[in-house]
């Protein structure tokens, strides 16, 4: 393999990590409270707000209903907006982050719900505000799971990249398919899958560390 | 202590359920009450009242002179400060170590740390988890578990304490050391407990006072000594009947083929119960003096609530039935209770 391919490789490896990375910092900046929200509003919970539950639950619906792909061309006007061109890493990161949030936010849902009702009653029996059961029983009980949660996305978010690179994106998916698939250079196809297994291995081992580390059930 | 005045509690929709009706209770300052029911009779509603955890949807609930059911949520949050609460399930933080699920209540408050240690390592002293600071919930056995709990919900110097089937989840041993610890507490701290229990042995152990709950009512209230000795309602007997066989058992009441009625050539049974020590006449060699009676012993035993001793007593009369009728006359005026439960004939 050419010096300049191997160069190519770590270009992409960088791309990739970039949309992955900004996606999962700001999905996680917005999705999170917004699992939050979706438990706490929801019937018999300390927020319970039907109204604002089942908006919010029908725009997660909705966004996680659009296959990728086509999401990431139907934003493209509101990708232009944010990130000022729709071609690139940075603008790949929009529909990215997009998806992302509403998927974390249900699987952050799914894990808060997990926590006995009773440690919330207990908090509740001692004074505890709204605002404190969150920050000090939901979020510290749930983490371990949240942590998993994190994981996932992150991997589904490399994945998720791979499709970005086909509209101009960048990173290994990008190269794979124009290197690997339209030029027929099989070595490159193999270098960026290998890549990609490794990635995913080192982050789900060390998602499953945190998580482990964290975890006192 | 506790007033809570016609509390009822409905849970409205498709399937209206009325948890609780029209319920008014005293709990007096330092004492042990004890509210028994079967699962679904409304007891865990009822505690949850105390605390609000159930807003009552009619009544009033007056804890230390304030009334629960006026205050806003920020004013009720400041309240429950002054009322722990304990769980069957214990409902720890599995992610906080011994030391800070104890801490916690006091953290919600914006205590500082250095002042949330001095107040609670004499707390874990109190309840002996002292070598388990740092041990997370999940390293520790139920007993633990509910001692880290107690802990907790005394963190705050609580007034009242509320148990919702604190020991239901233990086996007989443990539940033995918890409920000493809580009576130990309730001495040491003046501390008034409101306990929930579907165990008539919890309120035999440790309660002073009683009330027995079915279908949302109260059916029966006293002193535990009171109820234990003289059960009125159908419910309170079988809870009562768990723990002290006030009967004949089954079998020899099938073998002596007791019958419901009088009929000739047929003598009582009588069940006699003693409260206390005193007792200035020996009832049974009364009777046979007096009467001229065989009486024969088919059962009896003595148990203890808290420090009064109780005493029963099942024995058949054997004579003539005008002296019998006259026996039984004669223990009716005795100071203790008595009661005919059957009738069998003799060459048993």
């Amino acid at each position: 393999m050419s010096q300049q391919i191997i160069n190519l490789l770590i270009q992409g490896l960088g791309e990739t990590l970039q949309m992955t990375v900004i996606s999962t910092i700001v999905s996680m900046i917005v999705g999170i409270p917004l699992g939050v929200i979706l438990v706490i509003t929801g019937k018999g919970h300390i927020m319970e707000n039907k109204a604002v539950n089942a908006t919010l639950g029908s725009v997660v619906n909705a966004l996680r209903s659009i296959p990728f792909i086509i999401l990431m061309v139907a934003i493209i006007p509101l990708t232009r907006i944010i990130a000022g061109s729709s071609i690139g890493t940075t603008a790949a990161c929009v529909p990215l982050t997009i998806a992302a949030i509403p998927f974390l936010a249900r699987l952050v849902e799914t894990s808060i719900r997990e926590i006995n009702s009773g440690v919330i009653e207990a908090a509740q029996a001692m004074g505890a505000s709204p605002m404190q059961i969150i920050r000090k029983v939901l979020l510290p009980e749930a983490l371990p799971t949240i942590i998993d949660n994190i994981t996932v996305l992150v991997v589904n978010l490399i994945s998720y990249s791979a499709m970005a690179g086909a509209i101009g994106g960048g990173g290994l998916g990008d190269i794979a398919i124009r290197y690997g698939y339209q030029r027929f250079q099989g070595d490159v196809m193999l270098a960026t899958i290998v890549i990609l297994i490794v990635l995913v291995q080192l982050i789900q081992s060390c998602g499953d560390f945190l998580s482990r580390k964290v975890n006192k059930r | 202590m506790i007033e809570l005045t016609h509390i009822s509690k409905v849970y409205d929709g498709p399937n209206r359920v009325e948890a609780l009706k029209d319920i008014s209770l005293s709990i007096k300052e330092g004492e042990i009450f004890g509210v028994i029911g079967q699962s679904g009779a409304g007891k865990s509603t009822l505690i949850r009242c105390i605390n609000m955890l159930e807003r009552p949807t009619s009544g009033s609930v007056v804890v230390d002179g304030v009334d629960l059911t006026k205050l806003n949520e920020k004013d009720l949050r400041e309240q429950r400060k002054n009322i722990g609460m304990i769980f069957q399930h214990f409902n720890l933080l599995s992610s906080r170590t011994v030391y800070d699920n104890v801490a916690f209540p006091l953290e919600l408050q914006g205590m500082s740390k250095a002042e949330i240690k001095e107040r609670i390592l004499p707390i874990l002293d109190i309840v002996k988890l002292g070598d388990r600071l740092n041990n997370y919930p999940s390293q520790l056995s139920g007993g633990q578990k509910q001692r880290v709990g107690i802990a907790r919900a005394l963190a705050s110097n609580p007034k009242v304490l509320l148990c919702d089937e604190a020991t239901s989840a233990l086996d007989p041993q443990t539940t033995k050391s918890i409920l000493e610890l809580l009576k130990d507490i309730n001495e040491k701290l003046k501390l008034t407990i409101v306990l929930i229990t579907h165990e008539m042995q919890v309120i035999k152990e440790i309660c002073d006072r009683v009330a027995v709950i079915e279908g949302g009512v109260i059916l029966e209230e006293g002193r535990v000594v009171d109820v234990f000795t003289g059960p009125k309602e159908k419910t309170t007997k079988e809870f009562v009947g768990a723990i002290i066989s006030h009967k004949l058992p089954e079998e020899a009441w099938r073998h002596l083929n007791v019958q419901p009625d009088w009929k000739d050539g047929l003598h009582p049974i009588i069940r006699l119960n003693f409260t206390g020590d005193v007792v200035d006449e020996p009832v049974v060699a009364g009777v046979i003096r007096r009467f001229g009676l065989n009486v024969s012993i088919l059962f009896g035993g003595v148990d203890y609530i808290q420090d009064t001793s109780f005493g029963h007593l099942i024995i058949v009369l054997d004579g003539d039935r005008t002296n019998e009728e006259q026996a039984i006359q004669y223990l009716n005026e005795l100071p203790i209770g008595s009661e005919v439960i059957g009738y069998v004939a003799t060459n048993h």
